[in-house]
């Protein structure tokens, strides 16, 4: 595959929901997922990718963020999790970008998952990391709709074990 | 609601924990406190990939770099970062409350001690350790610790030197770091007048105090004495600072990197045997009060208005080393055989004996006997002895600890005395630090300052 062949190339790609979208490989290779997908089915067939995991309403804004770092450098090969190193910093456009309900922002986030872009994944990530900074555990709750299911001798266990957090 | 209506806890753990390692550790600690799938996660997992993440995120230095770990590799899989996590993160929040009493201080600088002690080899030749970085940033900008004295209040200083006195960690942190800030103040003089009341009062020195920095301790036998070692920093460097640009390329390192191991020249290339990288070529800065003086003070402690005295005179020489090892004795010596490299327990290093030669501005020359060991608090001790070779005759004896890591550049600071521990003996302080091979000499006067 060479890249003068790569750029003009399109993609299809088809969401659970059954709609079908058509992008630059450009784009779509944001996705190791479907770059692992287009290497294994090779250039000759115009052939759809499924994505099973994805709807459309998903996808397209998925897409919407590939559009804008189709030139980002390429992520450095499979470092460990441990070496990775981030920017924890989220850039404007991705912070406007991902100004979305806390539904969609999973979706995106389990998305970017699958479809292994792990720029994006780290924008959700981060997003939410945010969205907990600073707050207590009743806030925490109340935000993501948790159950506080604790017994009363939990409670006190959960006291002593997250002292090293707190004023003792 | 949507079926795929999707929540923190519904996504699949791992990018549960992908978040949270992007997360303060403290935002961690307040979400685990949410329910229970929520703890289970953080506190519950199998393994410490969660912690080991989160902490590697931190501005720390890896602790599987630490010379520990290196030597025994297996003990890479028991890390604990959870707990070391949690130290610091408690240790940085007790040194940000603005009424930090002097006990939780002391909790606090233990956490950053340990991780000075720790700090592992630079990976470059100029890199700096995270860690160190780290601790010197938390107590530069510490307002009871930090060396800004002008920026204090009264309340403030009051309990600083409370804790001079009182407090072995706050005394080992500013022997580690806090010494570099000195600058000409009011205060200054009065510390330095108050270490100079230290390290001058033969009653320091005796049996009990191993004629060194040290204390007695009831379950250790012996353990080094942070106090004594401050004043002796504060001591000599306040002399160096005298001599202006006299001899000005010849002074300790004041580099952060000075404390990582094995930061001292030729360490690197040191012969394997050679643990504490004692061979090769030192400098010594001896310090030493006026012989007339010493009486005054024999019987009780000096008033440090005694040092702003018109006629009170003291001294500063510099001495070359040359030394190399003799032998090393195990501490079970039947398995001599056994080489170092399968020891991986501090306690089991080998006392490193060596000889050679010392050699004074006033063309004094001296033969040099002494050893290297381990404290039992895991620090490590120098004592020599040096014998003119004009009569052979035993002279002084010296007795120092090892500032910052094994093999520091940092080097070893104690106090001298005679050899035979004599009535009237006189005691003053030394700094002796490694220096490359053809570090410049400038063997010529005595100087009184």
């Amino acid at each position: 595959m060479s890249t003068t062949e790569d750029k003009t190339r399109k993609v299809k790609l088809v969401t659970s929901d059954n709609e079908e979208f058509e992008v630059d490989w450009e784009v779509a290779t944001r996705s190791v997922l479907i770059k692992h997908m287009l290497e294994d089915i090779g250039e000759s067939e115009e052939q759809a990718i499924p994505l099973p995991n994805v709807t459309a309403n998903v996808l397209k804004k998925v897409l919407e963020w590939c559009e804008h770092h189709r030139k980002d450098p390429e992520p450095a090969p499979e470092s460990s999790d441990d070496n990775r190193k981030r920017t924890l910093e989220i850039g404007d456009w991705d912070a406007k970008f991902i100004q979305v309900d806390q539904e969609m922002l999973f979706e995106i986030i389990l998305a970017a998952n699958y479809l292994d872009i792990k720029a994006l994944l780290d924008v959700g990530c981060k997003t939410v990391a945010n969205m907990i900074k600073g707050k207590q555990p009743e806030e925490i709750r109340k935000m993501f709709n948790i159950v506080n299911d604790f017994t009363p001798e939990e409670e006190a266990q959960i006291k002593k074990e997250n002292e090293w957090a707190e004023d003792r | 609601m949507p079926k795929s209506a999707a929540n923190i806890l519904q996504i699949p753990p791992e990018i549960t924990e992908h978040a949270l390692v992007l997360s303060h550790p403290r935002d961690v600690a307040r979400f685990a406190q949410t329910c229970r799938l929520a703890r289970q996660l953080v506190y519950q997992a199998r393994d410490q990939h969660l912690w080991r993440r989160l902490y590697l995120e931190q501005p720390f230095d890896d602790l599987r770099n630490s010379l520990e770990v290196q030597a025994s590799p297996e003990l890479a899989n028991s890390v604990d970062w959870m707990g070391e996590l949690q130290r610091r993160v408690y240790a940085t929040h007790l040194l940000s409350k603005p009424d930090i009493i002097a006990q939780d201080l002391s909790e606090a600088l233990k956490v950053l001690i340990t991780a000075i002690r720790n700090t592992p080899p630079p990976l470059d030749k100029t890199g700096e350790s995270k860690d160190i970085l780290w601790v010197a940033h938390l107590v530069q900008d510490h307002k009871v610790f930090g060396t800004d004295a002008e920026a204090t209040s009264g309340q403030e200083m009051a309990m600083r030197e409370a804790l001079r006195d009182a407090s072995q960690e706050f005394c080992q942190m500013w022997s580690y770091l806090g010494w570099r800030d000195c600058h000409d103040t009011e205060y200054e003089i009065e510390t330095r007048n108050h270490a100079r009341a230290f390290v001058y009062d033969l009653r320091n020195y005796s049996s009990g105090t191993l004629w060194g920095p040290f204390m007695e301790d009831k379950k250790l036998k012996y353990r080094v004495n942070w106090l004594h070692v401050a004043s002796i920093i504060k001591v000599v460097h306040s002399n160096l600072q005298d001599l202006g640009a006299l001899w000005s390329g010849t002074r300790p390192p004041r580099t952060l990197r000075s404390l990582q191991p094995y930061t001292a020249p030729n360490c690197p290339n040191r012969n394997p045997r050679d643990w504490a990288g004692v061979e090769g070529t030192w400098r010594r800065y001896v310090c030493f009060m006026d012989y007339r003086f010493f009486s005054v003070g024999n019987n009780g402690p000096y008033d440090p208005e005694f040092f702003e005295a018109e006629d009170f005179q003291e001294a500063t020489r510099l001495i070359e080393l040359k030394i190399h090892i003799e032998r090393l004795l195990y501490p079970n010596s039947s398995n001599t055989a056994a080489s170092s490299s399968t020891s991986n327990s501090k306690q089991a290093l080998p006392i490193i004996f060596f000889k050679g030669t010392s050699r004074g501005g006033n063309g004094n020359e001296a033969d040099v006997r002494g050893s290297v060991r381990m404290t039992p608090d895991g620090y490590i001790r120098w004592r020599f002895v040096s014998a003119s070779i004009y009569d052979g005759h035993s002279q002084w004896s010296s007795e120092g600890v090892q500032i910052g890591a094994v093999g520091s550049a940092a080097g070893v600071v104690g106090t001298w005395t005679g050899a035979h521990h004599e009535e009237g003996d006189p005691a003053g302080p030394f700094w002796l630090w490694k220096v490359e091979d053809n570090h410049p000499s400038h063997m010529h006067t005595t100087l009184f300052a």
